[in-house]
């Protein structure tokens, strides 16, 4: 399960132009994951510039 | 609000709205949906251009322009200067301004641009788009048209929709920070590119001047190199080292896909531009005139479609056979020098910079650095070759 901490994310779409499923969806002020569909590879966590996003329990930061 | 369009535009950057403009002036009802809530805020970007790149798609505003450039100076990793005469007039520029005038001017052309729009999917009719569903408020609008351009930038949700495959790998996409310092010594005239591996594994750190003492300054990392350090991190080491008695603002992040260009480009009723369709110059990491080049040449095509009512999507192969004959064998050629240059070591990069200052300032030219490479390193000669030779 993928942690987004709202407080470091810039919504800056980083992240969801390298989700391979498509899971990951962004208004002009939140960042949300479809957990049902994420298959934790892990590739969001590794680009994100702003170290918002760990694995974690929940989404809920 | 009009429930049926000629062509809706989704995302209001360069792409978009210069896409916006060129169709309205041929009189397509054009609508544009931006889910920001300003045209050209947030700035995620460096906002180096070429003039005359600009000049192609639209009249200069010399509002637009914070800083002319005349050269450009590479540093290498052990600090050595090397400076560039720079060919092309640069600039760069208050994005901010500039996206929100070429909206502007989209508008004047007739296009309508509508913001707080937040896209959330394509219409499909037997796998034909006929339109998009978009969040306004509470309110979920379900709105026709008979082209749609996806303009949506590095996210490139809405062109899956259509069964394109957009997501790019970590390794192509290069993961940015950036902050506006200011109170800082240096070059205001040159666009200065730090090379140092320690920083920007896989990318440069850019210092892009917007006065004579404050600056741009941001790197990016490729997304395969992040676990050696963070782009966040990584900037305020750079910042702590190179100007510590700066203070600065205006901290974003960003994504840039240094990828090759969609293989697929359109569909039935869709075209994909600018980064959404991963036209950024993989080697720099300019985007700004692909955008624009690449919103003109969907323009164009929607609107010989529309006056053919032909949508499908053999005649909107057009829009991808102009792209790939004007910028094609570019971007892929640009896409392989950047596979070799993310190569280099800290030391190849040193050796190269040495090779440079000995060359004299009239003579450096990219083709000399680009020979230098070659013979800074054997191995890459069959790199090279094979580079060209299109294996
Ligand atoms: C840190 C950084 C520095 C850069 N520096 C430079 C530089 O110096 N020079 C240069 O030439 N290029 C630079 N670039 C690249 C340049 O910014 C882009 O190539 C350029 O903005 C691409 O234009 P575009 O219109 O394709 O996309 P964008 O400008 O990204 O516009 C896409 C728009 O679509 C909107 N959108 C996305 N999804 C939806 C949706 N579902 N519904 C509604 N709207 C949506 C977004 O909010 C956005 O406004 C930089 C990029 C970054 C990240
Ligand atoms: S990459 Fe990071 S900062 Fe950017 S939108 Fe994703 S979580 Fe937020
Ligand atoms: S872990 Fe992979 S699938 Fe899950 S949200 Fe991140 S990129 Fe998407």
């Amino acid at each position: 399960m993928i942690k987004i901490d709202q407080a470091l994310c810039d919504l800056c779409g980083t992240c969801v132009g390298v989700c391979p499923v498509d899971c990951m969806a962004m208004s002009d002020k939140i960042l949300e994951i479809d957990e049902d569909t994420c298959i934790s590879c892990k590739f969001c966590i590794q680009v994100c510039p702003m170290e918002a996003l760990s694995e974690g329990e929940s989404h809920e930061a | 609000m009009k429930h049926n369009w000629d062509m809706i535009v989704v995302g209001g950057g360069p792409a978009g709205t210069v896409a916006a403009r060129y169709a309205a002036q041929k009189g397509v009802s054009v609508l544009v949906l931006e889910k920001d809530r300003e045209i050209g805020l947030p700035v995620r970007c460096g906002e180096g251009v070429s003039i005359r790149g600009l000049e192609m798609y639209t009249p200069v505003n010399p509002k637009w322009i914070c800083r002319e450039i005349s050269s450009v100076d590479f540093y290498a990793p052990d600090g050595r200067l090397v400076e560039l005469d720079f060919s092309l007039k640069g600039a760069i520029l208050d994005r901010r301004l500039f996206d929100r005038d070429l909206a502007d001017l989209a508008v004047q052309a007739g296009a309508v641009v509508k913001t707080r729009a937040n896209v959330t999917g394509l219409l499909l009719d037997n796998g034909i788009v006929t339109g998009v569903k978009v969040q306004i408020r509470h309110e979920e609008y379900v709105l026709r048209s008979r082209i749609v351009i996806a303009a949506d930038g590095v996210e490139s949700r809405i062109a899956r929709q259509a069964g394109i495959k957009t997501a790019v790998t970590p390794e192509n996409m290069d993961c940015c920070v950036q902050v506006t310092a200011h109170g800082i010594k240096f070059n205001p005239d040159a666009l200065s590119f730090y090379m140092k591996r320690e920083y920007a594994p896989g990318g440069y750190v850019w210092v892009f001047p917007k006065s004579e003492t404050s600056a741009n300054v941001g790197l990016g990392i490729s997304g395969n190199n992040t676990h050696l350090i963070s782009p966040y991190r990584s900037l305020m080491k750079f910042l702590g080292d190179t100007f510590p008695d700066a203070s600065w603002s205006g901290l974003v992040a960003g994504g840039v896909p240094t990828d090759k260009t969609l293989k697929q480009i359109t569909a039935p009723g869709l075209m994909v531009a600018g980064d959404a369709a991963r036209m950024v110059n993989p080697l720099s990491g300019g985007g700004i005139h692909a955008a624009m080049s690449s919103g003109k040449l969907a323009a164009d095509t929607a609107v010989e479609a529309l006056e053919k009512n032909d949508i499908s999507r053999e005649f909107l192969q057009r829009y991808a056979n102009a792209w790939h004959e004007k910028s094609g064998k570019n971007h892929e050629g640009l896409f392989r020098l950047k596979e070799i240059v993310n190569k280099l070591t800290d030391e190849d990069l040193n050796s190269l910079g040495e090779k440079m200052a000995a060359i004299p300032k009239e003579k450096r030219s990219l083709t000399r650095i680009f020979k230098a490479v070659v013979w800074n390193k054997p191995r890459l000669i069959l790199d090279v070759a094979r580079a060209f030779s299109g294996i």
